[in-house]
């Protein structure tokens, strides 16, 4: 059952064309992978889905309950209203998307309060109960970020997107600055939560291992284009494209 | 009854960093897989076992041909099926045993073997039970069941990932090499647990180079031959 569908995204930065005639389809429940070299328009195609970018041409639908219907047909506000109560959004960079001068439990209280909840004791309490999801310590919760590892402040972020239990989670290289063993530890933690949730992701990653551990489908896209897709596995074992091939093969070993 | 039929199935790869040259494998091959049978893919290294074994699994996609298994209760066709019509069958229907275990980073053995479980619905105590158990069937002792098994020796990585397979009740098994990198003792579980499946009904399908393996668990071949060089 589509949840979300991009038909024929055009969208062009000055002379580049940074995504040419693209069309992708989620399901509920389905982890998509967006993989590709830097400039093959991944993150255009993450923020056009996401409605954080208009494309030049080409719609983007989203299943609220009622079928698919286009983000922007019912306004800014109904756009906002889908990104604050179905949607979140993980940056790469979590420093741009907390607010540092906010404690690690009002960060993540915020996004309740702006999905509509109001009593004091209940928000503390998810908060609290969130840190200790991502294994962050509940008794830092009056901390600011400041403090925290990029690995944390990482953590806090999924937190912050994951509380209002979204239908579909935008994520952009969520683990792209990252150590590799604390990469891992997020993998992990990314992997267990959005099958427990049940929640949709769309993830950017220029990294196939990722997409391996995390997707049921891998997408892969090169010059603005989708030039593969399939079933995760099918798309790293049996790559068809010539630039897939390439891909996978450029992988250094484990 | 007929838990897999396939035929017609064609599979080449075209590598294309090699100037695009074509490596044709599987050229009209046809098996049918009964329930409680145990077939034995055979023939010389190069001749495809592998390439069919994951073709039939949807992990390769086939050039030609037709792929149908019992699911739910009615042959469906899984080539060229929509991932996520794969990844449903694969959940309830098709299990398969890989030669090497994939280990995930932080993610302990008994959550290895406990995953498929859990994706299909089952409660987290009774499938961690249940993993345990597999893992115990299999002589991992318990104080290695809460570790990644990154850091296992060869032969416990391929043991948990056997627990794995054997842990979901798959009606279809597919098997590559179960018994690769196992002692005696070991590989004797290992035939066990096939006689186990094969008597609840489960259809296995696989490659045991052992031929005293082979001898204990199937009771027919298949042999591929490597296909003549192509045009």
């Amino acid at each position: 059952m589509t949840l979300m569908a991009a038909e024929r995204i055009t969208r062009r930065f000055g002379a580049v064309a940074a995504l040419e005639d693209v069309s992708l389809a989620i399901a509920r429940r389905e982890i998509v992978a967006i993989v590709g070299e830097s400039g093959s328009g991944k993150s255009t195609l993450l923020n056009v889905m996401s409605g954080r970018l208009a494309p030049d041409s080409g719609s983007v639908s989203y299943d609220s309950g009622a079928g698919l219907a286009p983000i922007g047909a019912g306004g800014e506000a109904a756009l906002l209203d889908l990104q604050r109560r179905r949607w979140g959004f993980v940056a790469q960079e979590p420093r741009l998307a907390l607010r540092m001068n906010v404690s690690a439990g009002g960060n993540i209280g915020e996004r309740l309060m702006v999905a509509g909840a109001r009593n004091y004791g209940a928000i503390r309490a998810a908060a609290s109960r969130w840190l200790e999801t991502v294994e962050i310590d509940p008794a830092r919760i009056d901390e600011l970020p400041r403090g925290f590892s990029g690995g944390m402040l990482q953590r806090l972020q999924i937190a912050a997107t994951l509380v209002t239990e979204p239908e579909l989670v935008f994520m952009d290289e969520p683990t792209g600055g990252l150590d590799v063993s604390v990469q891992a530890r997020i993998l992990d933690l990314v992997r267990g939560l959005v099958r427990r949730l049940g929640v949709a992701v769309l993830i950017v990653t220029h990294d196939i291992g990722v997409a391996r551990l995390l997707a049921d489908r891998i997408v892969v896209m090169r010059r603005g284009r989708i030039v593969e897709t399939g079933l995760a596995d099918q798309v790293l074992d049996d790559p068809q494209h010539e630039y897939t091939q390439l891909l996978v093969a450029s992988v250094l070993p484990a | 009854m007929i838990a897999l039929e396939a035929s017609g199935i064609a599979k080449s790869f075209v590598l294309h960093l090699q100037r695009g040259v074509r490596l044709g494998v599987l050229r009209d091959a046809a098996l049918t897989l009964r329930a409680g049978e145990c077939v034995a893919l055979t023939g010389p290294s190069g001749a495809g076992k592998s390439t069919l074994l994951r073709a039939l699994y949807g992990n390769y996609r086939t050039d030609a041909g037709s792929i149908r298994v019992r699911h739910r209760g009615a042959m469906v066709e899984l080539a060229g099926a929509p991932a996520a019509h794969v990844i449903e069958i694969r959940r309830e229907t098709i299990g398969h045993v890989s030669q090497f275990l994939r280990a995930m980073p932080r993610v302990p053995a008994r959550d290895i073997v406990a995953a498929p479980l859990l994706e299909r619905g089952m409660d987290e105590a009774a499938a961690r039970a249940r993993a345990e158990a597999m893992l115990d069937a299999l002589g991992i002792p318990p104080a290695l069941h809460n570790l990644p098994p990154v850091t296992f020796s060869g032969g416990e990585q391929q043991r948990v990932n056997l627990a794995r397979g054997f842990a979901g009740d798959w009606p279809i098994l597919l098997l590559d090499e179960p018994t690769a990198s196992l002692d005696a003792a070991n590989r004797d579980r290992v035939i066990a647990l096939m006689r186990a499946a094969r008597s609840r009904g489960a259809a296995l399908l696989g490659i045991f180079h052992d031929k005293l393996v082979r001898d204990a668990i199937a009771d027919a071949e298949l042999r591929l031959e490597p296909l003549k060089e192509q045009a």
